[in-house]
């Protein structure tokens, strides 16, 4: 049972030019195509380098950016059709935990107030505050009393004692603020909570504390995430289900273990052989794929398969000028979940294909 | 390859922030390392550890007011030994950027927003090597083609907000190697670039240190750039070197329970998945001075009342280290391939699971970050 289901969406944003007359002179394709379906219950990993449009991916669900075309279906409703209001009222049950967490936290705001704000404007807890009749201050007071409850709850549960209500976010260390951020998202109880680099800004022991958390709140809870991180080794660790963007789109999506035991794209094979792992025994062994350059520009995307300026495998025939589809493998075993969109992925994975010569210089064997 | 003198050999080392009316911190308190020629020393530790201040120190960059910087920091240069520690600034600015090079974590800020990449590349071959008009530019493209730039004529004329992140970063890398230096710091180099262009940067510093002989001081807090690219490791902590090693027994052997930690906090990529991580609890603000005790203890599920019994001396792995007497110790932990560490209780590596842990001590209160 799928609690998010997106249908080919896409993110453009105008590029515009002139001061007199604001003529749009051509569009840069964050998210281009992108179709995707997160099970209730599962955490869902979208990874990709920076520049791939995941973190625009992640605002459009809330519609914190607009929506260029297609469809964001949240348990059967689509949210890119709602109006203003509506999408408002929604958004109690779609969360999002942001990366830097000293500045999403308002800095004059108390922790008491920061997470009674959204308990107040969903009127959660009794009636919003704005329709409470006169002379109700009986109810009013039991409402503040429900709406503490929550507040003091929602801490506890990651792990901060009800004395951080009065406090303020500079007296947090980033860890904390970090929880303090999770525990605004929790507040509502909300169905899905989609985590926006939610360790990146952290240390890496406290890192593994947040990531903990998380896993945890996920088990007592039943929450769905949907976590976008630029760390492969991270999203592998959190995520049943892993999608890898490159510009704008889909290059590949498995299962957390699939993806990792058999990566099809090559620029997942890439990226995979290009995170360190903290081994000297795998780094000196392992085989690198170094990519040739940087990025292409999301607002020039290149034609045909988006990855075929820097792809070491490479053919001459269609990856140039065919965009290749999100489709299973052919041959693939019953309810296998990967997907590959690599027009030669089985002849990749057959060795019937060779890296280029040209690219082949920048394949690095390990010594051993 | 302890036989031969270091390039640099930095000895106690320590710097001091503070005092006229606020209380002292000490970022840096006694890190002895060595850096030798065709090899990487890394610097590995969290935010607060002090690994870019002993960067800074070297570099002679600290402000002069309100800084005290002790110990040494011997460089061997053709005319003799100096201690750069001691230099004047005039004498520095002559070894900076010809002997020692620096490369810091943000290429942006580290780069004049308003001057084209050339002049800022021939303006390091100007001052130090002396050469003039085309001849320099010619040497800059040459540079930059080096570090893997396409098209360098072309970048030379652009401005650092038109190149992106991996290339601002190659350009920082070629312009520290403008003079060949014998001595390379590099500050987090790759924290705030992608993976694939991560490995790029990496591969291309590797191929400096094993063509050019080059000795590189690698400052970074992930241990997987250290596990592929360091020869010998510094694991520091508020301001101490906890645990040093080549890099095949820290990673295969730590003993030290903050590098277990630190390993263990780590989501691996070819670890099986729904493997629970191990975090460290609290954070780098739960500790306590090192004249105390240790100053991890707070922290560390292997605390003993001995933790809090004096400063932990640096003490080969095998032996029990003791508490610090009254004067320091110089006879240990200054040999570049024996791996030491600073524990009075080490984790050997048969009871890293079963060890009892007591409780933590106090510090805690509300501050306490619990356990995830």
């Amino acid at each position: 049972m799928s609690l998010l289901r997106i249908n080919d969406l896409k993110v453009h944003f105008p590029l515009r030019r002139g001061v007199l007359f604001d003529r749009t002179v051509g569009h840069v394709r964050a998210v281009d195509g992108v179709s995707l379906e997160i099970r209730r219950g599962q955490t869902y990993g979208l990874v990709g380098e920076s520049g791939c449009g995941k973190t625009t991916l992640g605002r459009a669900v809330l519609r914190l950016v607009d929506i260029t075309e297609g469809e964001v279906l949240f348990d059967g409703r689509d949210l890119a059709g709602l109006d203003s209001e509506s999408m408002r009222r929604e958004r109690k049950n779609l969360q999002m935990v942001f990366q830097d967490p000293l500045g999403s936290l308002n800095p004059r705001q108390n922790i008491g107030s920061i997470l009674l704000e959204g308990l107040q404007t969903h009127g959660i807890g009794g009636p919003a505050e704005g329709e409470e009749p006169r002379g109700g201050g009986k109810r009013r007071e039991e409402v503040l009393k429900d709406q503490r409850r929550r507040v003091v709850e929602a801490l506890e549960r990651v792990g901060l004692s009800a004395k951080a209500l009065t406090r303020y976010p500079h007296e947090f260390s980033g860890g904390q603020r970090q929880r303090i951020g999770i525990a605004r998202a929790l507040v509502l109880e909300p169905d899905l909570i989609i985590c926006d680099e939610p360790v990146s800004a952290l240390d890496v022991s406290i890192q593994a504390q947040v990531l903990n958390l998380l896993e945890s709140l996920q088990e007592e809870l039943g929450l769905t995430y949907l976590v976008i991180a630029h760390d492969l080794a991270v999203v592998r660790h959190v995520s049943d289900m892993v999608g890898v963007m490159y510009l704008g789109s889909l290059v590949e999506e498995a299962s957390s273990d699939e993806l990792y035991e058999t990566p099809m794209h090559p620029y997942t094979r890439s990226l995979m052989s290009a995170v360190p792992v903290p081994d000297p025994q795998v780094e000196d062994t392992r085989e690198r794929i170094l990519l040739a350059g940087d990025l292409p520009s999301p607002a020039d995307p290149p034609t045909g398969c988006r990855f075929h300026t820097r792809c070491p495998w490479r053919q001459k025939e269609r990856c140039d000028t065919e965009r290749p589809e999100l489709r299973p493998l052919d041959g693939a075993a019953e309810g296998s979940t990967h997907r590959v969109a690599c027009h030669y992925a089985e002849q990749i994975l057959a060795g019937e294909i060779h890296p280029n010569e040209d690219m082949a210089e920048r394949i690095v064997h390990g010594a051993g | 390859m302890s036989s031969s003198t270091p390039l640099l050999a930095v000895d106690e080392l320590s710097v001091v922030f503070g005092g006229r009316g606020s209380d002292e911190v000490r970022a840096v308190d006694g890190v002895s390392f060595t850096l030798e020629e065709g090899r990487v020393t890394g610097l590995v530790g969290e935010s607060g550890c002090g690994k870019s201040v002993t960067s800074l120190a070297l570099m002679g960059l600290l402000p002069e007011r309100g800084v005290k910087v002790g110990g040494s920091a011997v460089m061997r240069l053709p005319e003799g030994p100096v201690d750069l520690l001691k230099l004047s600034q005039r004498r520095m600015r002559d070894l900076r950027g010809s002997r020692l090079a620096m490369i810091f974590q943000d290429p942006l800020s580290s780069l004049n927003p308003v001057v084209p990449i050339g002049r800022q590349v021939t303006e390091i071959l100007k001052r130090h090597r002396g050469m003039r008009g085309s001849a320099a530019e010619k040497e800059a493209a040459e540079l930059l083609n080096r570090v893997g730039i396409p098209d360098p004529n072309r970048r030379l004329r652009e401005y650092p907000h038109q190149l992106s992140g991996g290339m601002r970063q190659r350009a920082l890398i070629a312009m520290a190697v403008a003079c060949r230096p014998r001595v390379m710091i590099a500050d987090e180099p790759t924290t705030a670039l992608d993976v694939t262009i991560q490995a790029q940067i990496l591969e291309l510093l590797k191929d400096l240190v094993t063509e050019e002989g080059t000795a590189l001081l690698m400052i970074t807090h992930d241990l997987g750039v250290v596990a592929g690219l360091c020869d010998d490791i510094n694991v520091l902590y508020a301001g101490r070197a906890v645990e040093k090693a080549p890099r095949a027994p820290l990673f295969a052997d730590p003993t030290h329970p903050y590098t277990v930690g630190l390993l263990g906090s780590i989501p691996r990529l070819d670890a099986p998945r729904g493997e629970p991580l191990t975090p460290i609890r609290g954070s780098i603000n739960d500790n306590i001075a090192w004249e105390k005790g240790c100053a991890f203890a707070p922290r560390c599920d292997h605390y003993t009342l001995e933790c809090l019994q004096g400063p932990p001396a640096l003490a080969a792995v095998g032996t029990t280290a003791g508490v610090e007497g009254q004067e320091r110790s110089h006879t240990v932990g200054t040999g570049g391939a024996e791996h030491v560490h600073r524990c009075v209780n080490p984790i050997g590596h048969a009871d890293v699971l079963d060890r009892p842990s007591l409780e933590s001590p106090a510090l805690v209160g509300e501050d306490e970050e619990a356990q995830g």
